[in-house]
């Protein structure tokens, strides 16, 4: 109790600080990305420098609200919080009116709230406040690959794999049904992109133990969900490949030559983020992947010898039945979901949408090094980026200030995660830990979906990039998540 | 535990292996493919402007206007905005639907209409003329999305000398292609002086530089107008042309097929160039340019051949001045040679006989010249086909002199070259050595292989004129404030004629006038001494062509010209009395002769 006096002391201003930073920069990339050379003035409401600058003032306030009470008590009024964003979340559905394609905007007086905004927040705080109270650390699912190897042979020998009793309800079910439900929530709010957001609580899990071969197979299966999309023409091509992965899983005593050969894919997919995605080529990097593969299936000793027929024809038959499930999934998608799926793939180029993203990475890209200077941006003024105060706003970052802008930016949000990370590592209490590693993972998903979005290698998915994009609501629902941490980590003393 | 903790180094891992991809492909994005972002951003967002520039007047020698420019507009049309009853829209613009929904379906096609945008006003009727627009402009602007822009068109307030002064057209792609000076939307001199002068004329067009919005509405001067230049406008031209000459001109060959060039001896300056039948060049200006076009070009008359200095025909007798010359310069006869009219040689009308050689100019006889010519040849050594042979060579050194058989270099494109008939050409015709003579003659009186433009012929005029030389005709005297010299060698030409021996010729062709049984004497101008000599143009296809080559006054001469009238009959008739009313009108700014210039405006001849 003698530290609480000292409540300044405690607190990481290293966060903060990157957080105002952030804020700042956000904030004057507004005013450029709105800029109106008939009302210039920063701090005029009419504005949106001046409603951000505004808002910025009323998350301080909110930030140090939470910092002033007692983490304690946060702990024990989390259900109540996420039961009534919830709540505020299927009022909006039923009630609210529809802008854009969706109903996510609750109005209270003059005001307009975003709830899907605020549930990020209690969804994170209701989780690490149920996951503090019931993981048991001797019940984690520590399963690696070799173990999933394990799995897949006992399975395609007929032989159980394991039994429902394995499944701890409260340890593997609940925490996935807590982050579900807002979910569901936000889908029915029309607004894929917030829950796509949500995917960020597995990086959670995973480091909780909650899922470990869940965690592993999933992963997988979105690799080859991709491959499938991307390559329709080649899909026995990719199950001959999926079967490739499960054979060294299964097979190799070390996961070296399994990892090798993920690694080898995930190496020439981030070739092809960087330098831009073309059909053509896409053909031949599968090529390439598969005849390493077989390269490696015959180079390694008596690799054939161990492989059973049943795990080739079992993986075989699992993987295509796979590959037709994703392709009928797609084609339930709505067409513009399936054009954004397509675009980013590289399979069309559809003139409405890919308007959009080139004319974003136009503005990034003619900012060159150094950027066309604060005010100077062709592209910003003639707002030819839509959305640009908002979901673009990392384009006025691109064209005004350059690659130093844009790194400089990405850097002080590598910063603010890895110290998240750092942070939660040191805490006492389990409920921090995870907390803490909620916050990173949601920060991080923002960053990679906004910013890969406007450099394109993100399907176009409108959610906005944490303490920069125009809006109250986010803004506040980013304070609200970070501050609760700064809080928790201020007080990790306290807590034995 | 421990496992679980190590877990931790996996989301480091693969959080920072995320950021290190996305810096990557920034560095990708900003700086190795910077070019490229910069060029398209570019493309996309700066708008280039033309202003056009003022294309250059011309004016006659006296400083009235030829060409000028006015102001017609371009009916413009906003996509979006655009809602109208088609109907009452077409017929209010005089077009039918089916021309309508041709535009519109032609302003909406990107791969023509490259810049379209909805929210961009573009062309729909190019170049209406102020006078109709006036009729419209109340109407026109009750239409949502309508709206006008104002640019220049060509205008001739007196409708003289359309095929000198030529016309302007759009350009086309082999002008684009060509010469990077000209975009789409650009109009060039397509004949005339318009196209000789065009790089004069033309200016240097001025061009804006707008930032443009998504919606492509212009925001601000891209760079603060850094970039920006003004038009300069072309030059104006001073032509060499009288306007009432020319007009005057294009009055008395009304009803008529030929041309006129008159040109003032002193200095090669062309002072009237008439086509006949000529239009108003007013029509190919604007919206009607095309359908107006069509019209002439279809015409039988060939109403857009520039005849004066394209059609190529036989000379006729006016070149009987030049074989006196040659004959005199080579001392093959002297002002009293005389030769018999022997009508066995060939045709020749009653007259005096025998003749001495300006009496022979005097009566257009032909058979002297056959004479005088067959002595030039063979230079008495008769039968000698070597001789004869070189003698022709001799004769068309002669010849060549005078600017015949090769563009004179007016400054008109499409001159022709004409015909001096050589040993060559004859070889060709009859065989090597199967021609004598005989079967040669009629060059001597200026029929058969022999031809001349009619600017030849009235430079011919200018050489008599001048008693031996002449400067390259022009037509362009002034460019913007600079004078064209003319004296200098290039543009000086001397004919291989001794200047002693013009007098002579001078008599008869003052004779040809003044004197009973001269060929035009009908053509005398009182108090004025004209010297000229008639011509028929012998037309297998029909009547023959009229001819009259003169210059006045006959001491200190003012003025040189050829008239040649299509199917008109004898040089005394038609010809004749056109020159001696065009010189009374040059010399003396009226005519009086009102009843001779009646008589010749009323002859039809097609
Ligand atoms: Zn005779």
């Amino acid at each position: 109790m003698k530290t609480r006096g000292n409540i300044l002391l405690n607190v990481d201003w290293v966060l903060i600080g990157v957080y105002l930073a952030l804020c700042l920069i956000g904030v004057l990339n507004i005013y450029a990305a709105d800029f109106n050379p008939l009302s210039s003035d920063f701090f005029n409401l009419e504005n949106r420098s001046g409603k951000q600058a505004l808002w910025i003032g009323a998350s301080l306030v909110i930030g140090i609200t939470i910092m002033s009470f007692d983490s304690k008590f946060f702990k024990s009024v989390s259900p109540i919080i996420f039961v009534v964003v919830c709540l505020s979340q299927v009022v909006v559905i039923l009630f609210a009116e529809e802008v854009n394609g969706a109903r996510a905007w609750l109005k209270i007086g003059p005001f307009k709230l975003q709830p899907a905004e605020f549930s990020k927040f209690a969804t994170a705080l209701f989780l690490s406040s149920y996951l503090g109270t019931f993981l048991n650390e001797k019940n984690t699912d520590e399963a690696t690959i070799e173990e999933i190897g394990k799995g897949m042979r006992r399975f395609f020998k007929g032989k159980k794999v394991f039994s429902l009793s394995d499944i701890d309800i409260l340890k593997q079910v609940v925490p996935i049904v807590i982050v579900f439900i807002p979910v569901i929530l936000i889908m029915l709010q029309n607004d894929t992109g917030t829950a796509l957001v949500f995917g960020a609580f597995f990086f959670v899990f995973y480091r909780e133990g909650v899922i470990g071969r869940v965690f592993i197979i999933g992963l997988l299966a979105i690799v080859l969900a991709i491959i499938t999309l991307m390559f329709d023409k080649h899909v026995a091509f990719t199950a001959l490949g999926v079967l490739a992965i499960l054979v060294y899983s299964s097979f190799i005593k070390s996961t070296s030559m399994a990892l090798f050969s993920i690694g080898i894919m995930i190496f020439l997919l981030v070739c092809k983020a960087i330098f831009g995605w073309s059909t053509s080529l896409n053909t031949y990097m599968l090529w390439g992947w598969i005849s390493i593969n077989t390269v490696i299936l015959i180079i390694v000793p008596d690799l054939w010898k161990r492989i059973e027929r049943g795990v080739i024809i079992g993986g075989l038959i699992l993987a295509l039945g796979y590959v037709g499930i994703i392709g009928k999934a797609y084609g339930v998608l709505q067409p513009h979901q399936k054009e954004r799926i397509e675009i980013l793939l590289g399979k069309k180029h559809d003139k409405t949408v890919s308007f959009q993203t080139d004319q974003s990475l136009n503005a990034i890209g003619s900012g060159g090094i150094s950027g066309k200077g604060f005010l100077q941006g062709t592209h910003t003024k003639g707002k030819w980026v839509p959305e640009q105060s908002t979901d673009y706003i990392f384009c006025t970052v691109g064209e005004e200030w350059g690659f130093i802008g844009t790194t400089t930016v990405l850097i002080l949000f590598l910063i603010l995660i890895f110290r998240l990370i750092q942070k939660a590592e040191r805490q006492r209490s389990k409920m921090s830990r995870v907390y803490g590693y909620c916050v990173a993972s949601v920060l991080f998903i923002h960053l990679l979906i906004n910013i890969g979005m406007t450099i394109q290698i993100m399907p176009v998915i409108g959610i906005p990039l944490p303490f920069f994009s125009y809006g109250g609501s986010s803004l506040f629902g980013f304070t609200a998540l970070l501050f609760m941490f700064v809080k928790f980590d201020s007080q990790r003393l306290d807590i034995l | 535990m421990a496992k679980l903790e190590s877990r931790k180094y996996h989301i480091y891992l693969l959080f920072g292996f995320f950021f290190i991809v996305y810096i990557c492909r920034l560095f990708y994005v900003q700086i190795i493919e910077k070019d490229f972002f910069v060029d398209r951003a570019k493309t996309d967002s700066v708008d280039k402007v033309v202003e056009f520039p003022v294309r250059g007047n011309i004016y006659d020698r006296n400083g009235k206007v030829l060409v000028q420019n006015e102001i017609a507009y371009d009916v413009m049309l906003t996509m979006r905005d655009f809602k109208v009853d088609t109907l009452k829209f077409c017929a209010l613009l005089k077009i039918d639907t089916s021309e309508f929904r041709l535009r519109l379906k032609n302003i909406k096609n990107k791969s023509i209409n490259k810049g379209y945008s909805s929210r961009i006003p573009q062309v729909f009727e190019s170049l209406m003329k102020s006078e109709n627009f006036g009729r419209i402009k109340e109407r026109l602007f009750n239409y949502k999305g309508v709206s006008v822009k104002k640019r220049t068109v060509r205008s001739y307030p007196r409708p003289i000398a359309a095929h000198v002064l030529g016309h302007v057209s759009k350009v086309g792609p082999r002008d684009l292609n060509r010469d990077q000076f000209y975009i789409p939307q650009d109009y060039r001199g397509s004949s005339g002086l318009e196209l000789f002068y065009e790089k004069e004329l033309r200016g240097t067009k001025g061009w804006h530089h707008y930032l443009k919005n998504r919606h492509g509405k212009y925001i601000s001067k891209y760079l603060s107008g850094a970039l920006d230049t003004t038009p300069r406008p072309g030059n104006n031209l001073k032509s060499t042309l009288d306007a009432d000459l020319q007009e005057y001109g294009e009055l008395l060959m009304t009803g008529k097929i030929g041309s006129v060039v008159a040109i003032e001896p002193s200095t090669g300056e062309i002072l009237a160039m008439i086509n006949a039948p000529t239009y108003d060049p007013n029509l190919l200006v604007g919206g009607e340019y095309g359908a107006n076009y069509q019209r002439l070009a279809k015409d039988k008359k060939k109403i857009l051949f520039p005849r004066a200095i394209q059609s190529r025909q036989p000379p006729g007798s006016i070149v009987k001045t030049m074989q006196s010359l040659i004959s005199l310069n080579i001392g093959v006869a002297n002002e009293y040679t005389s030769f018999g009219c022997n009508k066995k040689l060939v045709g020749c009308h009653d007259h005096r006989n025998p003749l001495t050689l300006p009496e022979a100019v005097q009566h257009s006889c032909n058979p002297y010249y056959y004479n005088l010519v067959k002595k030039i040849f063979f230079k008495g050594r008769n039968g000698n086909m070597a001789q004869l042979r070189r003698g022709i060579d001799d004769w068309e050194k002669y010849v060549r002199s005078f600017g015949l058989g090769d563009p004179l270099g007016v400054d008109l494109y499409g001159e022709k070259d004409g015909n001096v008939p050589d040993v060559k050409e004859y070889d060709q015709i009859y065989g090597k050595n199967r021609w004598n003579y005989r079967t040669i003659y009629s060059i001597s009186i200026g029929q058969g292989e022999f031809s001349l433009t009619p600017i030849q012929m009235a430079n011919l005029g200018v050489i008599l004129a001048n008693k031996g030389h002449y400067y390259t005709p022009h037509l362009i005297r002034e460019i913007g404030d600079e004078k064209l010299v003319f004296a200098d060698s290039n543009f000086y030409h001397k004919t291989l004629i001794d200047s002693s021996h013009f007098e002579i010729v001078h008599n008869g062709m003052q004779w040809v006038l003044e004197r009973p049984g001269g060929t035009a004497g009908k053509s005398r101008l009182e108090g004025v001494t004209i010297c000229g000599k008639t011509g028929t143009s012998q037309n297998p296809h029909g009547d023959d062509h009229s001819v009259f080559m003169a210059f006045a006054p006959r001491h200190n001469p003012k003025i040189a010209l050829a008239v040649f009238v299509e199917n008109a009959g004898g040089g005394g008739g038609t010809a004749a009395p056109i020159a001696s009313l065009m010189i009374e009108k040059y010399l003396k700014r009226k005519v009086e002769r009102l009843k001779l210039e009646q008589s010749m405006v009323e002859k039809v001849f097609y």
